[in-house]
Formats: C-alpha cells, structure tokens, sequence
C-alpha cells in the first residue's frame, strides 16, 4: 500500500556542511493491516519518518509511493485529498479545536470533500465510533472540559472517521497517564483489527510497541526491525 | 458540521481577537469615509455658495466702464418674459462716522424692486437716504439698524477717466445713508457675481438716488436676467434679443443733423467713438467724413505764438482736394495772428497723455496749404468734441482741460476768440495725420459726418444700430450662475486632499489591522497545521480564513464608514474655527451622501480583505509540519535574503551621505530636492540597517556577555517583521511631524532680495477706487529713495489659495517689463521654452500672434488655482469684445503676485484701455522711511480705500494657507502614529500572552516580576526609541535648507509637543499592557503546559 525507498532526510545547520542526517535511505513497506510500531530515542527521526508517511514533511531524497502513486508528483489537492480519505493522523498534543465541541471536532474531516450522503453517513459513523470509545454523552463538550485521555479518544475518532487506509500516530499516549494510555493502545489495535487498515504508531513506550505485528527500530537514521 | 458553522463557532470563540481586528478596520475605513465627506461637504458647500450669491440670477451683463439704459432691462424683460432687472454696481468704501471704522473693497449696488423680485425675495423698499447692508459689514462697522452708514463710491461717467482733456475729478462720490435694514445670505446679503466663497460686504441702496448722485441718471453697468424652471434661455438667446431692443444710447452715440450742412453726425458720449464702432460705421453705404478734433498747446510760426487753440484732423477736403500729410489749412483768424501766408512753415505743439496721466509734449511741423474764413461753410464750434470742462467754459479761464494751462499765455484776444467762436478750430489737417499724432485707446474719432440726402434721421439711426453689433462693446451676457457651480465643482479637491493629509491615519489603521490579524492567524497556527493534516487544501483554508474575516471586515467598514461621519464633523469643527485660514469662511457644511459612505465602507472593506489575503497567503506558506509545531515563520534567514538586507542598508546610507554633500555644494533651490531625497535613503538605509542588526542577534552564537539588553533585543528579533513594522511606523510618522512643521514656508533668504518672492520691494498697496496720476510725481511725496510701481489692473476672480473655486479668469495685472528686468526682481520656477533665463520679463515683450499675449503666474496658481500648466492658454475678452488668448509662458515662485496674471503693460492698455488708474502698488522704501512712507499713503489716500502691508505679510497670508494645511497633516499624522503606539500596546498585550508560558518560565528561573517587566520594557522601548529617532535623524537631514536659512522658524514648541505625545503615548501602552501580562497564574499556566 505504502513503499518508501531509500528515503532520506537531512537538516542544514551551521555548523555543519552536510547537515544533520534524520533518516538514512531508508526503505520500507506497509500493507493493509499492518500494525507497525517505531520505537528509538528522542532526536532520533520517529516523527520525522511519521511525517513524511503521512505527506506532512518532504523528504530530502529518496521517494514514495501511495498505492501505487508517486506521492512527490501529487499536487497540493491531490495530497489534500489524500490525506483527507486515505490517512488518519493521531498527534501527542491532540490537537483538537478549541471552538468546536466532540462531535464537530470529530466530523471536521468530513468538510472538505464529503457530499451530502457521505456526511450524513459520517454522522452515524461518529456517533458509532463515539459510542464505541465511551463518549457518547460527551459529545456537546468542548476540549477545555475533557481529559487528556478523552480528548486523545476523540482524535482517534476523528482519525477513523473518514475510513481511511492507514493511521499514523505520534505518541499517541505520550502525554497520558498509565491507564489512560493503555485504554488508547487498547482502542487503536481494536479498531485497526476491526476496521482492517494498516496502523503506524511511533513510540517511546515498550508496551504499546509490543501491541503491534511489526516493530522497527530507528537508530542513527536506519530502521531496524525487531522482535 | 459545515464550513458555516466552523467559522460561525470560530468567530465566537476568537471573538476578542476578531474585535481588536474589527478596531483597526473601523479606523481605517472612518478616517477615509471622513476625508471623502469633506471632499463632498465642500463641493455642496461651495454649490450652495453660489445659489445663495446669487439667488435665481442666471445671466448677467455687466458692462464695465460703459453704462447702459434701465430701460434696455425693461425692454428684455418684456421681449423675452423673465424677470431682468437694472442694477449700478460701483465699488467703494464704506465708513461708520461714529467710530471711525472703515471698510475697504465694500460692494455698492443700486437697485429697484426688480431685484428682489429676481430671486423671490420681499422687496425692502428704499428712500433715497436709506441702505441695506450684509450682515457681515454691519458686524464689521458696528451698525445697527438707523444708524448712520457713509460710503464713498467711485466716481464714474459715461467719459472714461483717463480720456484725454479730461478733468481728473474727485476719486469718489460721498453718500450719507441710514441703516434701514440688515440682511443675510438667504435675503441675497452675500449677493456677488465673483467665484470665491469668502463673503463680500454688500451695500443697496435706490438705483435712482444712486444714479442721480453719480450723474447717471437712468443708465447702469449692470443687467441681471433670472432662470426659468425647466428651461434654460440661454446666452446667444439673450445676446440676440439685447440686439433687437438695446439703442443708440446704451452704444453712447448721440446723431444729430448740422444745420449749417444738413449733414448728420455721429457723437460718442465717451469723447471719442471707440474703434469698433467707427469701423462698423464706415462699412454703412454713406459717404462720410471723419473727424478728430485735438486742443493743441501752440502754434509757432515766424517767432510768433498762438496758445492753446483746436485742430480738427479731418478727411475735408479744400478745394476738392485731400490734405496731405505735411499740409495744414488755417482759419484767418489765425494767419493774422501769427501772420504767416499759404506755404508758409508752421509747428503745432501738444500735449500726448500717457498712463497714470504722464504729460508729454510733442510736436510736428506743417506747411500752410491754405487759408479759409472762421467758423465758415459748418467748420465751426460745432467740431468741437463736449469736453467737460471745455465746452461749458465761459472763458479760457475757466477751461478744465485735464491738462496744465498757463493761464498767463491767455491773451485778450484769444479770451474774444473764445468769446466769438468758442472751440471753433483754428486749423485743419489730414485725418490720416491726426491719427497718427493723437489717436488714443479711447478711439481715432470725436465724431463722424454722413451725407444723408435720401434717408430720414430715424432711418439713419435705425441703419446705424443695425450695422452695430452690442459683443462689439463687450454688452453680452455670461451665464454666471453655470460659471459659478463650474467653478465649485472643480475647485480644490478637498477629498483627495484630505485623504492625503490622513495617509498617516489611514496607514495607522491599516497596519494595526495586519498585526493585529497576523497575531490572530500566528496563535491559530496549529489549527492550520491540523486543517492541513485532515486534508484541507491550502485554498480550502485561505477560503476559511477569508471567509471568517470577511465578517469582521464587513462590519468594521459599515461601522467605520459610520464613524466616517464622526470624524468628518471633527475636521470641519477645525476647517471652521483654528484651520479656518485654509477656507476663509465659516459657511462649510456637512453633506453626506449615501454613496460616499457606501464608497468609504467599501474601500475599508476592500482594504481589509486585501491585508487579510495576503496575510493568511504568507501564513500558509510554512510546512504543516512547522505550523502543527508553532514554529515562528520569521525563523533565522540564511543567505540571499541576508545578503540584500545589507545591501540595501549600504546603499540607503551611502546614498544619503553622498546626497548630502551633493546638496551642500549645489544651489539652494536644488539642494531641496536632494536633502528630501538624502532623508528618504536614510529612512530606507537606517530600517535596513536594524533588521540586519536583528538578523545578526538572531544568528549569534554567544559572544557577548549575557544582559538585559541582550535578552531585550533578542527578544525583539524574535518577531522581525513585527518589529520592523512598529519601527517604521514610528520613523515615518516621526519623520513627518517633523519635516511639516519645518517646511512651513519660510524664506530660504533674506526677503529683500530681488529675487525672493517680494521682488525686492516692501510694501504692497491695494486700494478700493483707482489713483489715476502717477504717485512719484506726488507733490507731497518728498521721500528720497521711494519708488511706486503702479499696475492697472482688469478686475476678476481670485485664483490665489485663498479661494477655493476653480478660476478661469483671474485678475490680469498690467507691468512693466523692462523695469522688472532691470530690477531682477522675482524668480521663477519654470520658463517655457528658450525663454532667456537671464532677462525673463522682456518675453512679456514679444509677439505671439494677433490677439495672443505672453503671460506669467505664481506657478502655485497655475498648477492649482487654474489646473493649467506652463504653455497652456487662458481666454479673455478685450474691451472691444474680441476673445484674446493669454499664454502663460512662465510660472514664478512663490511671489506677492499669487492670485493675478501679470502681461506686459503695452498689451494690457492695447486690449482694455479704459481701464485706467492703478488699484495695485509695489513700494521700493529703504527701512528708514519705510514706516513714514505707510503712515502718508494711508492718510493721503484714504479716500482711495487703499491698504498697505508689507509685502512679507502678504507672503505670509498665502504661506499661512500652506501652514494650516500643513498643520493638519502634522496633526493627522500625529493622530495617526498616537493610532500606531496603541496598536504597539495592543500587538504587545497580545503578544505577551502568547509568551506566558515564556514569561511564567522566566519566573520559575528565579526572575521576579520587576525583573521580567524590566525586560519586556527593554524590549519594546528599544522599538519605540529606534523609530522615533530614525525618523527625527531622518527629518532633520530634510530640513537643512530650512535650519540654513537665516529666516528659519520652525513651530518648534508645537512639534515637540505631538511628539512628545507620541513618545509618552508608546511608553505609556508598553507600561500597561507590560503591568497586565503579568499576573501570579503564571506558573499555573505553566504546569498545566
């Protein structure tokens, strides 16, 4: 579904010429269904890699392809669109919109491109997913007055909600509390087996990374995979 | 979910951010509403003006120096079925005896009911002791009603004044008068038919009473035709008709029949027949003889004189044969006097009288052809022309000739001659001959002499009138009500003009408005990164964006626009009391027309949106990645862009030293131009100069020791766009203040100078009724070192700045070229064409052209007076009633003569030579006498009306104008940086909360509350400072031809002041919102973090 190949990213600075190298040509493949963990110290290029999976960073070489489609020849739409039906982002600041209560912040992906049908259809996936993820009487608050589990509960939610073919989670539990973190792992591998798409959770914690299939580690810019 | 109600949700939620933008949309959109209303205000104002001048008066004919018959209005009145009235309009000057005030330049009209009827005002009906004054002269003279009221009208006739043998009479008529009524505007007390929005003091009183006194009884100069609803008559209408029912006395011919001849003859009651007429007369199918009768001093033949007799120059002949040049034929009366025979040598003397009345005696020498008998065969008393003074004299004695008599050479048998045949003449010469010694502007004729053995006199006369043509003596109507609202609709440009004067305020608004906003969408980043993250495209967020502040912005203009008129009623608060110098006139009134608010809300809209755009453009252009992280944009930039910012700072300093030296070594008029341009590079240079400075801290790696300053200024780059735009706000606005309250005029020399703008003269004289001889040849004047210049001078509308509607026909002054040529006085800004810069007055000189002649004006004038330029050409229509062309081959700088059209004097008195006498004076007086000098015109003259002033005071009132306007921009643009300091403390309040976190981590660190304020303060009085002083730096390399120049006189309190109101305003915001930033919750925000 995904391949990347030989993809590289560096940053310029200074003091040095070449750049800090992040990721060292690296090559990997995601299928359908894969649950893939990304586990490395701080600094080491786990959100970086994320990033450009999910066409939110360019890499500096190398290229990618979207099932099937090179995703450097897509145009700001056609990432857009991309984005919009085909990835699900989970971010460690959950990011969710303070003017808008659960169940908007859940249907704003639905905006951009969704007809009339689909968001009607997306209205009852919502409330499904909410009920499923045990906010479904939260649905009219508004951030400022949920957990930080809750609201991290919303954004997978809100990553479901356009059914894509992959999520792709930075730290997802990052900022959690033990319990609350475990109820998020449990729920992404829930809904991933469930909903049959592919799931990329980079992490720093061992035991969500033990949840998933497949585990890479990304040291000094190479990903090695482990057991 | 929908995009509706997003945005709906985020504009509730963001709504205090969105207010701040909603304030700086408002100020924009008020200010420039505001300045389009008085733009509107003044055009309906000035558009009122007129009607209120003017009342239901359309047309108008005003006929100079010739008077026409009351009938002749009576007669159009009923040929064409409006209302027309009769109107004596003569200038003067009006006294309150109680109290001695005076008051120049007063407007005197005799009137009937017709006038009133004219404009559907009641009649105020008038006894011949009785007056109505304007509200205005009352308030000035102190009347009231039955007070005494003296006026001294100019004296006019039917004989123009400066006609030769004419006596120079007493300059004014006196009239004792009561108060009968008082009248305002709306009862036509403004009453002119001048352009001009500054009121006239008008005096009526009874026509007939005013025409009895002025010996004019039932003829006027003036004709007033009212409008018809629905239906203009229009002027070739109204010309056609005056020629179907005017007659020979509004033409002022007399035709009589000499008995003695049968011979029908053709007078003028002006002397002379003016040249349009005697050669309409010559083209009638009659045989005729033309005549030109002269009072000669002398005869001289054989060591015999004969004083003070009458030639007649004639087309006689004398034995069936025409004189020729040289030939005389005297009566015998005079051959026995002077005992001479036919072929005899014999010299006339005479008198030549130039202007101001300058004698010169002149003579010609002639053989005698013949000797014929006296008062003979109609050569007789009858030749004589009905000099006043001459032909009702009982005796030589008695004579009034205009022109010095020695009575001592009168002898007894000239006092018989007299006696026996009166102004019977003494000799004949060819007509051709004459005109060539004695033709004047007043005409080559004192009569002409038909043969009319088949026509009838009526007949005659009805031929006569036919041949004549009224355009031919200028009697033709002007439509001056069209004239008028012509004239106020195209005068100054309030609108643009203010708009201009509110840049600063406008920009104030506008950049408070992108801060504000650029805050809004920074603290919004991550939004835009999640936007982007689910798939919104960058056009799908900008359309959000947009849309969202579309609201804002539609509200701000319609609420602006609305404020619009706030600020509007504040600005003519200040054009009708302390900026009232630059209108002259406290009759300005609001006027708010729907579609100027509409137009204001719009732009304010527009302005707004466009700001917004490009804001969120520039936004939307970093990596999602970036903006899910709040990366600040203006993040450390590397290479090219670094590079240009050096470049551009060198180039801006370099540049302005190397115009700075430029301009010390150049000329003053240029260095000017170089020093303003040396301002503007520095400006450009030193803002170049801080952002590289910034570039720099941003860049560094730690060298220096570790401060406050340094923390302070690396806190400042953080943001550089922000920082740079608070910088240059407070430099241009510094550097305005500043460079308008030093370029209020002043003189860049001493005002003696020839070539300043006083020409180097110190007194400018004006005077309500003409001085007709020349003042340096004033008995009394025994001043040394005096000299007057005197201009005649053709009377028309102000195009100085002190008037607001657009000219086309300003006051045209008579002058001498060659004495300003020799003087070098004056200067000029441009010359068209291969005009020798060395003797510019003598191109006044040349030919252009039949009827074209060169003319000058203040190049002020030109360009915003008349909207013409050098080259371009302003009509006029002579005397004689040909259009003539004046070109403007020149514009001077700066000068006394703002407001006039300067020619040279032959052209002037060639076009309108009865316009006689000088109203307007230049005196040459050393410092010494000087005050003297004013003390005996004002004394000797006052009943001339005349006014003196220093010529630097007149520049000062046209300055004055200048200055007020200037004194508005630097008031506005004060307003407007007062504007940009609150958006300092807004943008900083805003900015700080941002920063609590930065802020609430300082204090875990050990910084107590004065520290952190101490740094914030730091900060931003570095941003306040800077500004300020780039702009006052800048400002004060603008104005070293000013602080050079001896005359220099800045309002230095009055600019310290506004900024010092700047500067206290910018401390005062960053103290405030630096006090509110900080609060004990700090640290919570942190933890929570």
């Amino acid at each position: 579904m995904i391949s990347l190949e030989k993809i590289s990213k560096h940053y310029q600075s200074k003091s040095s010429q070449k750049g800090n190298i992040v990721l060292d040509e690296i090559s990997l493949s995601i299928n359908k269904n894969d649950s893939i963990a990304i586990v490395g110290p701080s600094g080491s290029g786990k959100s970086t890699l994320l990033n450009i999976l999910g066409t939110l960073d360019v890499p500096s070489n190398g290229s990618m392809k979207f099932q099937d489609a090179a995703v450097d020849l897509l145009d700001d739409k056609e990432l857009s669109l991309l984005r919009n039906q085909k990835v699900g982002f989970i971010f460690q600041m959950h990011h969710l919109l303070p003017q808008l209560n659960v169940l908007e912040n859940v249907l704003l992906p639905v905006i951009p491109n969704a007809s009339k049908k689909e968001k009607k259809d997306a209205m009852n996936r919502a409330m499904k997913l909410l009920k499923q993820v045990g906010l479904e009487d939260h649905i009219h608050k508004f951030p400022t007055q949920l957990s930080g589990g809750e609201c991290q509960r919303v954004t997978v939610v809100r990553a479901m909600i356009n059914k894509p073919d992959i999520i792709l989670a930075d730290e997802p539990t990052g900022s959690l509390d033990q319990n609350s973190a475990a109820q998020v792992g449990d729920l992404l591998i829930e809904l991933q087996e469930e909903q049959k798409i592919a799931l990329v959770v980079v992490t720093h914690s061992l035991e969500l990374a033990n949840k998933m299939k497949i585990k890479y580690r990304l040291e000094k810019g190479k990903l090695i995979q482990f057991n | 979910m929908s995009i509706i109600k997003f945005i709906l949700r985020s504009l509730w939620h963001f709504k205090k951010q969105h207010i701040a933008i909603l304030v700086g949309t408002m100020v924009s959109t008020a200010v420039l509403t505001g300045a389009l209303i008085i733009g509107d205000s003044l055009n309906y104002s000035l558009n009122n003006l007129v009607e209120k001048r003017l009342g239901n008066v359309e047309y108008a004919m005003m006929t100079s120096d010739r008077f026409v018959r009351t009938q002749l209005a009576d007669d159009l009145s009923k040929e064409i079925g409006v209302e027309v009235a009769a109107v004596l309009s003569l200038e003067g000057i009006s006294i309150n005896p109680e109290f001695n005030i005076r008051v120049n330049k007063t407007q005197i009209y005799g009137i009937d009911s017709s006038f009133w009827r004219l404009s559907n005002v009641k009649p105020i009906s008038l006894d011949n002791d009785e007056a109505v004054i304007s509200s205005n002269l009352a308030i000035k003279l102190n009347l009231k009603l039955d007070d005494i009221l003296l006026l001294r009208a100019e004296n006019v006739g039917f004989i123009p004044v400066n006609a030769p043998f004419v006596e120079e009479e007493q300059s004014s008529v006196a009239l004792r008068l009561k108060v009968k009524a008082i009248i305002d505007a709306d009862k036509l007390g403004r009453f002119s038919l001048k352009s001009n929005q500054i009121a006239p003091y008008n005096v009526f009183l009874a026509r007939n009473y005013f025409c009895d006194r002025m010996e004019l009884n039932g003829f006027v100069n003036t004709i007033l035709v009212e409008n018809i609803e629905d239906e203009l008559i229009g002027t070739d209408l109204l010309n056609e008709k005056i020629e179907k029912v005017w007659a020979l006395e509004d033409a002022g011919l007399i035709i009589s029949k000499i008995p003695e001849t049968g011979k029908t003859e053709v007078r003028s009651n002006r002397i002379f027949i003016d040249k349009p007429i005697s050669e309409s007369l010559s083209q009638l199918p009659h045989s005729n003889v033309k005549i030109l009768t002269y009072l000669v001093n002398s005869f001289h033949a054989k060591g015999k004189t004969t004083p003070y007799s009458f030639v007649a120059a004639s087309s006689f002949t004398f034995d069936g044969e025409a004189l020729a040049d040289n030939d005389i034929v005297i009566n015998d009366w005079l051959a026995k006097d002077l005992r001479i025979g036919v072929t005899d040598t014999l010299t006339l003397y005479y008198f030549v009288i130039g202007p101001l009345r300058k004698l010169s005696e002149k003579s010609s020498v002639f053989i005698v052809k013949d000797i014929i008998g006296t008062a003979k065969n109609g050569l007789d008393n009858s030749l004589m022309p009905a000099f006043p003074g001459l032909a009702d004299a009982n005796s030589c004695s008695d004579w009034e000739t205009g022109v010095p008599i020695d009575l001592e050479r009168i002898r007894d048998k000239d006092e018989e001659y007299w006696n026996d045949f009166k102004g019977t003449p003494k000799a004949y010469i060819s007509i051709l001959k004459g005109k060539e010694l004695w033709e004047s502007q007043y005409g080559a004729y004192t009569s002409i002499r038909f043969n009319m053995e088949k026509s009838s006199l009526e007949e005659f006369e009805s031929d006569v009138l036919r041949q004549l043509s009224p355009i031919d003596l200028n009697l033709q109507f002007l439509a001056v009500k069209e004239i008028g609202k012509l004239a106020a609709n195209n005068g100054v440009g309030f609108g643009e003009l203010f708009l201009s004067l509110s840049f600063f305020v406008i920009a104030a608004g506008v950049l408070l408005t992108t801060l504000l906003y650029s805050l809004h969408v920074e603290s919004r980043k991550s939004e835009t990164g999640v936007l982007s993250a689910l798939g919104f495209s960058q056009k799908q967020i900008i359309k959000i964006r947009f849309s969202e502040s579309f609201f804002i912005a539609l509200i701000g203009g319609i609420t602006g626009s609305i404020l619009g008129v706030l600020y509007n009623l504040g600005l003519m608060e200040g054009l009708n009391s302390v900026w009232s110098d630059i209108v002259r006139t406290r009759d300005l009134e609001v006027f708010i027309k729907p579609s100027t608010l509409i137009t204001g809300a719009m732009s304010g809209i527009v302005i707004a949106l466009f700001v917004i755009y490009l804001v969120s453009r520039k936004k939307l252009k970093q990596p999602i990645v970036e903006l899910l992280k709040k990366i600040s944009n203006s993040k450390i930039k590397i290479g090219k862009s670094q590079f240009w910012i050096k470049v551009i700072a060198s180039m801006g300093l370099l540049g302005s030293l190397t115009m700075i030296t430029l301009s010390l070594l150049s000329s003053i008029e240029e260095n000017a131009g170089l020093l303003l341009m040396a301002s503007g590079l520095f400006l450009m240079g030193s803002i170049a100069l801080i952002r590289n400075y910034f570039n720099s801290y941003s860049n560094r790696n730690f060298k220096k020791p570790f401060g406050w300053k340094y923390l302070a200024i690396k806190n400042a780059s953080l943001n550089q766009g922000r920082s740079i735009a608070v910088i240059a706000l407070l430099a241009l606005g510094s550097f305005t203040i500043l460079i308008t309250g030093a370029n209020r005029r002043t003189f860049y020399g001493v005002d003696e100078s020839n070539n300043s703008g006083t020409g180097g003269y110190s007194l400018w004289a004006e005077s309500s009724l003409p001085i007709l001889h020349d003042l340096n040849a004033d008995s009394e004047n025994n001043f040394e070192n005096v000299n007057v210049v005197q201009f005649h001078n053709l009377e028309g509308d102000d195009a100085s700045c002190l008037n607001l509607n657009q000219v086309d026909q300003p006051q045209i002054l008579g002058v001498n070229s060659e004495a300003f040529d020799m003087k070098g006085a004056f200067s000029f800004a441009t010359l068209f064409g291969d005009i020798d810069k060395n003797h510019p007055w003598l191109a006044l000189k040349q030919s252009l052209g039949k009827n074209v002649i060169p003319a000058y004006a203040d190049m002020t004038v030109i360009t915003w007076g008349l909207k013409k330029k050098v080259g371009d050409t302003l009509n006029y229509v002579s005397e004689s009633g040909q259009l003539i062309s004046l070109v403007l081959i020149g514009g001077l700088n700066n000068s006394i003569f703002q407001g006039n059209v300067l020619i040279d004097d032959q052209y002037f008195s060639e076009h309108f030579p009865t316009a006689v006498g000088s109203r307007i004076m230049l005196i040459d007086a050393s410092v010494e006498n000087r005050a003297e000098v004013l003390d005996y015109l004002n004394s000797n003259y006052i009943d001339y009306g005349i006014e003196v002033n220093s010529t630097s005071a007149r520049l000062a009132e046209f300055n004055s104008v200048t200055n007020t306007y200037l004194s508005v921009f630097m008031v506005l643009g004060g307003l407007g940086v007062f504007i940009g300091t609150i958006g300092l403390g807004i943008v900083l309040l805003r900015n700080l909360l941002d920063r609590r976190n930065e802020i609430a981590l300082l204090q875990s660190l050990g910084f107590n509350r004065p520290d952190i304020f101490k740094l914030i303060f730091l900060e931003n009085f570095f941003l306040l400072t800077t500004g300020m002083i780039i702009g006052v730096l800048a400002a004060a390399i603008g104005i070293l031809p000013s602080m050079l120049s001896p005359a220099f006189n800045i309002p230095g309190l009055f600019v310290f002041i506004i900024l010092l109101i700047v500067f206290l305003s910018g401390i005062l915001w960053i103290y405030v919102a630096s006090r509110l930033s900080l609060n004990k919750y700090l640290i919570q925000s942190l933890s929570s973090e």
